[in-house]
């Protein structure tokens, strides 16, 4: 499955984080939207899906989300493709990854 | 003896040298550059991997391609290794500083402060005292606290394991359970290896056993069932992680972990 989330829509995460506990699969995660910088909290997170091929299609987020700020859709070939593509660019020009910190 | 033991573990287990946490190490390869750049990215490097790896999964050869090649970055970068209690007091024993401080993978799964891993052998202060998200949850430890909460962590069912940063260098002990991102990533969706299985496997001496089915529920990774008509509960050897956290749980002390390489075929 596929779950895609409107950060637009979600902007304060920080107080709820209901879809990172209501799922039953754990398939969300959350981030700061900007790297974090010496000196200063982060304040600005955003939620991700993390384990998007475990979800089974409960709907459980999109029933808690007082927001509505989740789509939960079959997986298309044209995020796995651009997912590829990001991947292969990491290897190709040195982008740092999260198994090449440096 | 797992691979690492052979490469850096001058015959001993390798977690249990003590070049392993030395300072000299340390000052090699730029590692402290490296662990505040892994602390302080932490959320937005490994979520960002992770996922994308995730959404190449049903690309069949592709995926495997990608599987290894994260492997064998993450040996060299950041391994892990299930290591049972008794060892854990053993590491923090050879420790001259311990740090408690927030976990990153439960800031990133659960989005909340939750204080269960330590910082071992350097000066994390110095280091995260930069970032105010983690200043404010360091506390300096003594052995002897570091070690009872330990044991506490191990009667609520939570997994111990050590963390290096560019292998052969041991920074941390976790304490996982299953919102763990190393327990997800490799256990429960098997996307790939980030660590080794304990040294140990456990077994179950069904003489002492009276049946009571306490471990079946501590069992983080599934591998512990049983049997009605026996009345006993069966390890799966080739499931266990060899953590011991069931034994903690168990009145009858029915449960022993033995060598994992004494099992030719047991998979690290």
């Amino acid at each position: 499955m596929e779950v895609l989330i409107d950060t637009q829509t979600c902007s304060n995460p920080l107080n709820c984080y209901l879809c990172l506990e209501r799922c039953p699969e754990k398939v969300f995660g959350t981030q700061p939207r900007t790297p974090r910088q010496p000196g200063a909290l982060a304040q600005d997170w955003v939620i991700f899906p993390v384990f998007a091929s475990q979800c089974t299609g409960c709907l459980e987020c999109i029933e808690f989300c007082p927001r509505r700020a989740i789509t939960v859709l079959p997986q298309s070939n044209y995020r796995k493709l651009r997912a590829l593509l990001s991947l292969i660019r990491e290897i190709l020009f040195g982008k740092k990854t999260a198994w090449s910190w440096k | 003896m797992c691979e690492f033991c052979i490469q850096h573990g001058e015959g001993k287990k390798w977690y249990l040298t003590m070049r392993n946490y030395s300072r000299e190490l340390w000052e090699q390869c730029n590692r402290a550059e490296y662990m505040e750049d892994f602390g302080a990215q932490f959320e937005v490097r490994c979520g960002t991997a992770v996922a994308k790896l995730d959404a190449v999964k049903s690309i069949p050869v592709v995926y495997r391609f990608f599987r290894r090649m994260a492997m064998h970055k993450n040996k060299t970068l950041h391994w892990g290794q299930i290591v049972p209690i008794e060892d854990v007091e053993q590491i923090l024993e050879m420790q001259d500083s311990i740090v408690r401080m927030p976990c990153v993978c439960r800031r990133l799964t659960t989005g909340r402060e939750t204080r269960y891993c330590f910082g071992v052998g350097m000066d994390i202060m110095g280091m995260f005292g930069k970032y105010p998200d983690y200043s404010h949850g360091l506390e300096v430890l003594e052995k002897e606290e570091a070690v009872g909460l330990v044991r506490s962590f191990d009667k609520q069912g939570l997994v111990h394991s050590i963390w290096t940063f560019r292998t052969p260098y041991i920074g941390a002990v976790c304490n996982c359970d299953q919102d763990c991102m190393a327990y997800g990533i490799q256990f429960k969706t098997n996307l790939t290896q980030i660590m080794f299985r304990a040294e140990y496997v456990a077994t179950v001496d069904w003489n002492k056993c009276n049946g009571c089915k306490k471990c079946l529920l501590n069992c983080q990774f599934g591998a512990i069932g049983y049997s009605n008509t026996m009345k006993r509960p069966t390890i799966d050897m080739n499931r266990c992680y060899g953590c011991g956290v069931c034994r903690s749980v168990c009145d009858k002390e029915a449960i022993a972990l033995l060598d994992r390489a004494q099992f030719a075929t047991l998979p690290w």
